[in-house]
């Protein structure tokens, strides 16, 4: 009795203080803001190191207060109405943590507390700086800071504060919504939190430059790595999301452009868009206005982001935490937006360039388009997230825009992107020259099109196959070559009439074999060079070469990565076989050359839910392959979700999945009870994954690379 | 340094590469145009005249190759083989969003209980002789148009697809202004950065500092 009473009371202190501890922090960000602001015209060194300290009393505050409401987790205070509402006693301890972003005023602290380790770090990084970029870049730091403690607080509508407590203390909490309890959904929102929260810094280097006046490369240098970092952490972000979404929704895919994809995916594009136009500036002194824009728009893209997520303006599966705090975001993104354009104006003859294109065959040019097309998507995805409440505004109808829509509209675009992932890096400065052509070009091309012409060979025979295979149930025959129908019939497979994928694909695989052996051949004919210079192997010369040119290299890995990634998404979303079916136990059906038989169920209780599911046998010409356990999990609490959840099976066949989800479990399974099998096989999706690894593994090599000097050949 | 122009030949190349590039892009799309209208023409006759030659034909390229996805997708309801609506069904099934629960899915992927009744419901209506369209319109009717999983490029709807490209134009057209008027120097010649950071200035300062003490 008197060691509950101590641990309420010790509950009760530290709900408190956590709140103090928010409030609190609102000073200190308040005085940061202040201090910095007053020193650097007056030059007062005491000034500036007072706001530098308040930067890190605001990030040891804030850390305080997130520590205190991972107490209330821990140690299930359901006094706290956000602990009762995402967390409940039976909860595993890995999600009681990860229910600190489950709902909306925890996610918004979480994002707070990120922003001050970001702030905390510039102060940490620029301690030995000399000169007052870092200063400046702190008040914008600050400045964003600030608009997130005003909104955790819980004084503006909508928001209620982390730490509010109730009137009454409940038995249990409602629980964390099943759909996120799985291992990708406790890493996929803080790695984007993270990514998002990382582009905030070079942001705020942006708006250091343009209050200082100093619009040189300075800000894009000492905010590069940090760029760099948070395009790596934003790849990794989207990824596991799509990768939960692949093994929790059940519909055997990964990217579908909900709205929320779409909002982690568009400041993205823009973040991939800067880190190529940035090397102009960097290179060519040129770009610097289209350079600010672009982090401008990528930090209010992931505002924009969570105001999409957030007001409930457009209905999405990810939604989990709506109110009408998308509002306060939508005002402080207008707010924001007026201050840049006011300091861009006041600074308009700085962001002028000092060189200008030379030739529309050059690199520069190669840039300029990729940024085009990069901008072009995020604002074509845009204006598709926001057509439903565009059409109402026009028709008083909502529309919801499928995803063919989007599919239909980005693969033009898309594919000319990858085609310039290969000519960018192999064009040279300034103009093309014959030499350059010659000896860059002419070989990817003459691959490409030979893989071209032999993928277009292969999907003409498919095409042509599976008409064959329904010949029996055509009025006149496909096979006989003696049919008028078979020329007919081989000249429809031959231009894929009715087919637009496989010409997409042929494309695809052109601009894909290109890139690969454009890359392929830098990589080849640099290290053959160290090679010979330095009489060392072929091997030790290629990691010599990579070692020699971090950023330019890695830049091609993740650039080979992409290829891969294009490969993958070709193959998953063009040519996967779904077949459907209710069945009952004993009954097989047949996809592709697998068949698959319902032999049994099973049952398994977790901690917080049971699990029911059948058991499926996979054979090919007669012989076992492997038995999969496709399940439903009917969670005891559920909090703002849905109970049941589904744990589809996957089973990895070389590049290709078997991928099975089932409907809802009828008592009478056993007794002729039907339950509905959904089976999937989707081709190269395993290749997906791959070439986001490989993506990571350029962005890491590429961030290795601790100072790039204006003069060194930047990354292609 | 002067630098030669690429031969015309190779600029013919370059052109000729970008016409075949846009050549089967427009033809793709010309594809994708062509089978939503067949689908419509052999709806058309399937409400009409029942199964003759022609719907077997426009069912087997639906059946088998009717989608981008060129996905082969075979649907048996609970009530026991069902082939003679396959094709309805999987119609309906994939224009169609559930409404319960399921947020922008489809019949073909949504496992909730709400769509394995309605599923059930779609194809006691074909059987019972409804149309695919009337099927549709009922739902629409009921549920709303958001339930609508086909965004047609008709209507109100036309807007939304002619603007991606406007969307490019306009940003293609922005950053040619951008980079018009960010014009200072002549042709080819480079300038260098001309602001220098202050702790360079201060370096500078210094040494110019220690020269002059120097000398």
């Amino acid at each position: 009795m008197l060691i509950e009473s101590l641990v309420g009371r010790i509950q009760e202190f530290s709900a408190e203080l956590g709140q103090a501890a928010i409030w609190v922090s609102s000073f200190s960000a308040i005085w940061a803001i202040a201090a910095i602001s007053m020193g650097l015209p007056l030059k007062k060194i005491g000034l500036l190191k007072s706001g530098r300290n308040a930067v890190i009393a605001t990030f040891v505050l804030i850390s305080l207060a997130t520590a205190m409401l991972i107490f209330g987790f821990v140690t299930d205070d359901f006094s706290i109405r956000y602990v009762k509402e995402v967390s409940s006693a039976a909860q595993p301890l890995l999600y009681k943590i990860t229910a600190l972003w489950g709902g909306m005023s925890g996610s918004l602290l979480f994002w707070l507390w990120l922003l001050t380790v970001g702030g905390a770090l510039v102060v940490w990084q620029n301690r030995n700086a000399s000169d007052t970029l870092s200063d400046y870049a702190l008040i914008a730091i600050t400045i964003v800071q600030l608009f997130f403690i005003i909104v955790v607080t819980g004084v503006v509508h909508g928001v209620y504060s982390p730490f509010e407590r109730l009137a009454f203390v409940p038995a249990d909490g409602e629980g964390l919504n099943p759909l996120l309890q799985t291992p990708s959904m406790a890493f996929h929102p803080p790695t984007l939190y993270i990514g998002w929260i990382s582009l905030t810094v070079p942001f705020a280097f942006a708006m250091g430059a343009l209050f200082s006046g100093r619009i040189a490369s300075d800000w894009t240098l000492r905010s590069r790595r940090w760029m760099l970092f948070s395009w790596i952490v934003l790849t990794v972000g989207i990824t596991l999301g799509g990768h939960w979404a692949y093994q929790e929704l059940g519909w055997g895919g990964y990217w579908a452009w909900d709205p929320v994809e779409n909002a982690s995916f568009m400041p993205w594009l823009l973040g991939t868009a800067y880190l190529h136009s940035v090397m102009i500036q960097e290179k060519r002194n040129m770009l610097k206005l289209w350079n600010i824009l672009l982090i401008t728009l990528a930090f209010q893209f992931t505002l924009l982001g969570t105001f999409i997520t957030r007001s409930g303006i457009i209905s999405s599966v990810h939604s989990f935490a709506q109110s009408d705090i998308g509002w306060y975001f939508l005002g402080f993104i207008l707010t924001s937006t007026a201050g840049v354009i006011a300091l861009i104006v006041y600074r308009w003859q700085r962001l002028k360039s000092a060189n200008r294109l030379e030739s529309l065959l050059s690199r520069e040019s190669a840039f300029v388009l990729n940024n085009w097309l990069l901008v072009g998507l995020t604002l074509i995805i845009l204006w598709g997230t926001l057509w439903p409440i565009i059409s109402e505004g026009i028709s008083g109808e909502k529309a919801t825009v499928p995803e063919s829509f989007f599919n239909k509209v980005v693969i033009i675009p898309g594919l000319l992107l990858l085609f310039l992932t290969g000519a960018g890096p192999i064009i040279s400065w300034k103009k093309i020259t014959l030499n350059n052509f010659r000896r860059m070009f002419v070989l990817p091309i003459i691959y490409g099109l030979v893989a071209a012409g032999v993928t277009w060979l292969f999907l003409a025979y498919r095409t042509y196959s599976i008409k064959v295979a329904a010949e029996k149930d055509m009025a006149t025959a496909v096979s006989d070559v003696t049919s008028p129908n078979y020329f007919v019939q081989v000249w429809e497979s031959l231009i894929f009439k009715g087919h637009s994928f496989p010409i997409y694909s042929m494309l695809c695989v052109f601009a894909s074999v290109f890139v690969f052996v454009a890359i392929f051949n830098e990589f080849y004919r640099g290290a053959k060079l160290r090679t010979k210079r330095q009489q060392t192997s072929f091997f030790s010369g290629l990691l010599n070469l990579i070692q020699r040119n971090k950023r330019r290299y890695g830049g091609y890995i993740i650039h080979i990565g992409i290829v891969i990634l294009y490969i993958g998404i070709m193959g998953s979303k063009g040519y996967f076989l779904l077949e459907s079916k209710s069945l009952q136990l004993g009954d097989s059906m047949e996809v592709g050359a697998y068949k698959y038989t319902v032999e049994g169920t099973f049952t398994k209780n977790g901690d917080n839910y049971d699990q029911k599911g059948i058991i499926v046998d996979v054979e090919k010409d007669g012989k076992h392959v492997a038995k999969m356990k496709p399940a439903r999990n009917y969670y005891f609490t559920a909090g703002q979700g849905e109970k049941d959840t589904i744990e589809s099976a996957i089973h990895a066949i070389g590049l290709n999945d078997h991928y099975i989800a089932i409907g809802n479990l009828p008592p009478n399974l056993g007794a002729g009870g039907l339950v509905n099998v959904q089976i999937y096989q989707n081709p190269l999706i395993k290749v997906v994954w791959i070439g986001v690894f490989v993506m990571v593994l350029g962005g890491l090599v590429a961030i290795a690379q601790k100072h790039v000097h204006k003069s060194q050949e930047a990354m292609a | 340094m002067k630098y030669r122009i690429v031969s015309s030949v190779e600029v013919i190349l370059i052109y000729l590469f970008i016409f075949v590039f846009l050549f089967l892009s427009a033809f793709a799309v010309a594809q994708d145009q062509q089978t939503e209208m067949e689908s419509l023409d052999s709806e058309q006759v399937e409400s009409q005249n029942g199964a003759d030659a022609e719907i077997q034909d426009s069912e087997m390229d639906k059946s088998e190759n009717g989608t981008d996805a060129e996905s082969q997708k075979t649907e048996e309801v609970e009530s026991g083989n069902s082939d003679e609506f396959e094709s309805q069904m999987y119609e309906l099934k994939t224009t169609l969003y559930c409404f319960c629960g399921c947020d922008r899915m489809t019949y073909e992927i949504c496992h909730c209980v709400t769509a394995e009744y309605m599923k059930e419901e779609f194809l006691k209506s074909l059987k019972a002789g409804q149309t695919v369209e009337a099927i549709r319109d009922a739902y629409l009717e009921e549920h709303g148009p958001q339930y609508s999983a086909v965004m047609d490029a008709e209507g109100i709807n036309l807007l939304a697809y002619i603007m991606p490209a406007v969307i490019l134009l306009v940003v293609g057209g922005v950053a040619i202004v951008l980079l018009q008027n960010s014009r200072m120097n002549k042709v080819g010649r480079t300038q260098p950065d001309t602001e220098i950071s202050e702790e360079m200035q201060r370096q500078l300062e210094s040494e110019l500092e220690k020269y002059k003490e120097q000398n």
